[in-house]
């Protein structure tokens, strides 16, 4: 018979606590045995005052002999019968255990492990493999008092940090986000047509500003301009840190522009830079360039806000293989509420504002010239995310963005068609399958929005590997409405 | 000489097609992956066609008028 362990801070649930109760009743149905004899396959570390869901156990002895791959899972969370919330979780996340630790509320591993607190939930997750992590996109225990952060845990998720080479400092309770990073050298790429904003300027002077307000010892913008220039470039290259660089000839396509300027840049760091954005704060390259301490992530993107400061961009889910930006118009206090002003692993950002190595960047090939005008960017993330590196959005890096104040934003029938012969159906694994999508045609970037489910969702366990399979789009119809930019 | 990238003296283009070959690199496994797919989605259709087909001989076997025919061909056969 299988056995499954069961922990919490001090070994096995006290009796008459919530968990023993929960663990009880599954004891009834023969299945699962709180035991501590020599047939061990798993232990659940959680806290004694978590209660088990009904027929979990079950599952995930079940996921336990189906995916021997994967030595340690976890699972959604629900808040009390009564308050009928739950937190879907997304595929496994490394920032998201840094900047929410709390959140850890239970751990699924393999063998026979002797206590279960905050602490061992994250000893465990630092030093296991990223590609044995499984998440169950299914609600598997009950919480009715989160998981508290003591001293011990606080050291624990410390460790964890450093050994990512990011060092965190708290945000609000029990959040944080990561210590901004000097950055001693960076190369900013800014293809630009000189188009002129509301009063006439051309747009790109502000992001120029913006790049200049870092501060950064060796900085160098390259404006990537073409016979489309507005104006005369050496108007916009008074600063002796900015240059022009001239793209091929011929029609436009963002993603060869881009390419020249990586090409030509002489620093490590590259931030790829639409030319209608607009400081906020001066550390918004600092707070990016923080991620790129880890040697896991590939690229960082910011959050983007309209003019009227709601949300732009704040990273990108993908839904039926279509990007979408998710929490699109919501406040800087509704993503707060969210947790969605924090630093999370995401499918793709925009590179409206991308921050990356330029050895990872040339590594993949750079920007697609096949996806000339939209999916660039989407195509890049994807191709660091099969080299094996993650991306993030941090949002603490704030930007205004004068949204295609610059171009006209439609999505070609034929770039679509070129994106999908290019991935097929990539499913995203930091989007909870659960989520409520309404699928409204006219309001589509809904199905991003994180909403509530309206439904159980008993899901197979998931990983971060990113999978192409064949869409139906490939089979037939090819006309969406454009969403994403 | 043709327009082939190949053939440039020029630096800027020969990097260009540098990174145009590693991008196409880039995506070759999700090439494979839908290949992949689409091989196991047709072995599916065939498998449900030759269930049907079974399923439709096994039909016609059972008919009367296919039984008496044969019946008939068997004695046609004999003479």
């Amino acid at each position: 018979m299988a056995v499954l362990l069961i922990v919490s801070e001090f070994g096995p649930p006290p009796p008459g606590s919530p968990l023993a109760r929960s663990v009880r009743k599954i004891n009834a149905a023969d299945h699962v045995t709180v035991d501590t004899g020599s047939n061990v396959i798993a232990t659940l570390m959680t806290d004694s005052t978590t209660t088990v869901c009904a027929g979990a156990i079950e599952r995930l002895v079940h996921h336990l002999a189906t995916r021997p791959e994967l030595d340690v899972f976890y699972g959604d969370s629900s808040f009390g019968p009564s308050t009928d919330t739950t937190t879907l979780r997304p595929a496994w996340s490394p920032i998201r255990l840094l900047t929410m630790p709390t959140d850890l509320d239970h751990l699924v591993v393999r063998g026979r492990h002797t206590a279960g607190s905050l602490t061992d939930r994250i000893e465990v997750l630092t030093t296991v493999d990223a590609d044995r992590i499984g998440h169950i996109p299914d609600v598997l225990v009950e919480v009715s008092v989160l998981p508290e952060l003591d001293a011990a845990a606080r050291s624990a998720l410390e460790r964890a940090a450093m050994t990512r080479s990011v060092t965190l400092e708290p945000f609000r309770p029990d959040r944080f986000r990561l210590t901004p990073t000097t950055v001693d050298a960076i190369s900013v790429v800014i293809p630009t047509a000189a188009t002129a904003g509301a009063d006439g300027r051309p747009l790109v002077e502000d992001a120029i500003a913006a790049c200049l307000a870092t501060e950064i010892a060796k900085l160098e913008i390259l404006l990537v301009v073409g016979d489309e220039c507005r104006v005369d470039p050496t108007m916009l290259t008074a600063d002796s840190r900015v240059r022009a660089v001239r793209r091929s000839p011929g029609t436009w396509n963002f993603s060869a522009a881009v390419n020249r300027g990586i090409l030509a840049s002489s620093h490590p760091t590259v931030l790829v830079l639409n030319d209608d954005v607009e400081l906020i704060s001066a550390d918004w390259v600092a707070r990016m360039a923080s991620h790129l301490a880890d040697p896991s992530v590939g690229a960082v993107g910011a959050l983007l806000l309209y003019p009227d400061l709601t949300c732009q961009h704040v990273g990108m889910v993908t839904d039926d293989a279509f990007p979408l930006h998710p929490f699109v118009g919501r406040t800087v206090e509704q993503l707060e509420a969210l947790d969605a002003d924090l630093a999370h692993d995401r499918i793709a950002v925009t590179a409206a504002c991308l921050l990356a190595r330029r050895a990872d960047l040339l590594a993949v090939g750079g920007f697609s010239n096949e996806l000339p005008f939209g999916f660039n960017d989407v195509d890049l993330c994807f191709k660091l995310h099969r080299a094996g590196l993650r991306v993030v959005v941090e949002p603490s890096a704030r930007l205004v963005h004068h949204e295609s104040a610059s171009r006209t934003p439609v999505t070609r029938a034929w770039e679509w068609d070129r994106f999908i012969a290019r991935w097929g159906e990539v499913v995203d694994p930091w989007y909870h399958p659960g989520y409520h999508r309404p699928d409204d045609p006219d309001e589509r970037r809904h199905n991003a929005d994180h909403l509530p489910p309206t439904q159980p969702h008993h899901g197979l366990p998931r990983t971060t590997a990113i999978h192409s399979r064949i869409h139906h789009a490939r089979l037939g119809a090819t006309d969406r409405a454009d969403s994403a930019s | 000489m043709s327009d082939d990238p190949i053939n440039s003296d020029d630096p800027i283009v020969l990097r260009a097609e540098i990174l145009a070959l590693r991008d196409q690199l880039a995506v070759a496994g999700s090439g494979k992956e839908m290949l992949h797919d689409i091989v196991a989605e047709r072995d599916c259709h065939i498998a449900e066609l030759d269930a049907r087909a079974s399923a439709l001989a096994e039909e016609l076997a059972r008919n009367p008028i296919v039984r008496v025919g044969r019946a008939v061909m068997q004695r046609l056969g004999r003479r």
